[in-house]
């Protein structure tokens, strides 16, 4: 049901590029991703500010993905959706936890509403979810790319 | 009414799915193939019933993209048609059955273009839900209906007070949904919003 990156490529104005694998921009990606977790557990800030981070930790994730299989995400109209598929395809996410992240990529609109706030029960529940893809993401590149790990670690 | 019961009312399963598809959701253009296969039906009993309710005025056509849509009619008289076709139409059923797993609802409309009947096929479908309900959860689980209904499913959650307050505080959401046309998914949207103690 997902697509993969190269399947997502050949849509049209597709907001994806195909570029060499670069082993320091994919582990640049995942320690965005972890300084978004951070940002994201912070109750300095408001909920809604934390919201946008947890969401963030998954884009750059995503991202981190695309870049470890051979592409790179553009920041054309769709992009967003584009990264979170073609990763959760990637890392064999289930259809279930795929919802759960993508009713997070949509949460991100929810700002533009009128007297919206994010309740903090809310932000728990997606720092829930965050938190385990963020997992699973480590554990796919130490499966799948131990020696790009190994190679962007080293700079 | 039940299914069983509908249909004899209706002069057999084709003729009732037919209009349950239309009536369902007034407003939405059917191409015949799309009709027939939302409805179970052959293509070519679809195109003769629809022939007949255009004659009959029960079905508006109209030219969509230069292929004919088939919509129902928005004839005010008919309006009763609508609200029993919506009670088990297919979208109703889909986001029934979506809900059932989530925790905390109360009370679950569909608003919005579709309840008006304006939806366009890509449109959203909204649904307000009320109760003690994740927004967040609520969502997720609407994501699988989006795709069997081939179009988003948004929904909005609050609880049964905070949505009193939006309407005594006369606020633009809130009004908008309590004085436009709504599909009832489960509760009692106008009982529980409008009860002595409430709004």
């Amino acid at each position: 049901m997902l697509r993969s990156f190269q399947q997502l490529a050949r849509e049209p104005d597709a907001a994806i590029k195909a570029q060499a694998t670069n082993a320091n921009d994919a582990v640049s990606w995942l320690k965005q991703a972890q300084v978004k977790l951070k940002d994201a557990r912070q109750t300095a800030v408001s909920e809604g500010t934390r919201m946008d981070a947890a969401w963030d930790a998954v884009l750059m994730a995503c991202l981190a993905v695309a870049c470890a299989q051979g592409w790179r995400i553009t920041s054309d109209k769709g992009h967003h959706a584009l990264a979170l598929e073609g990763a959760a395809q990637a890392v064999a996410l289930s259809m279930s936890r795929y919802d759960e992240l993508d009713t997070l990529r949509d949460w991100r609109n929810r700002k533009y509403r009128a007297g919206y706030e994010v309740q903090p029960d809310e932000l728990t529940e997606a720092l829930g979810w965050v938190e385990p893809f963020l997992n699973g993401v480590a554990q796919w590149f130490a499966e799948h790319h131990p020696t790009l790990m190994t190679r962007g670690l080293q700079h | 009414m039940n299914d069983a019961q509908l249909i004899e009312v209706f002069g057999g399963v084709a003729r009732y799915r037919v209009l349950q598809a239309l009536f369902g959701e007034p407003g939405r253009g059917f191409g015949p193939r799309e009709l027939a296969a939302q409805s179970g039906i052959d293509p070519g009993n679809a195109a003769r019933l629809l022939k007949r309710w255009t004659q009959a005025g029960l079905v508006q056509r109209r030219q969509q993209d230069g292929l004919p849509r088939y919509c129902a009619s928005a004839d005010p008289q008919l309006a009763p048609l609508v609200t029993l076709m919506q009670q088990d139409s297919a979208l109703v059923r889909t986001l029934r059955e979506a809900l059932a797993g989530v925790k905390g609802v109360d009370v679950a409309v569909v608003f919005g273009s579709v309840a008006r009947g304006e939806a366009a096929a890509g449109s959203d479908v909204d649904v307000l839900l009320l109760g003690s309900v994740s927004e967040l959860k609520a969502n997720a689980a609407l994501k699988a209906a989006g795709r069997q209904l081939g179009r988003a499913v948004r929904a909005t959650a609050c609880t049964m007070e905070a949505f009193k307050i939006q309407v005594r505080g006369q606020e633009s959401f809130a009004l908008g949904v309590i004085q436009s046309p709504k599909i009832p998914l489960s509760g009692d949207f106008d009982a529980s919003i409008f009860s002595a103690t409430g709004a």
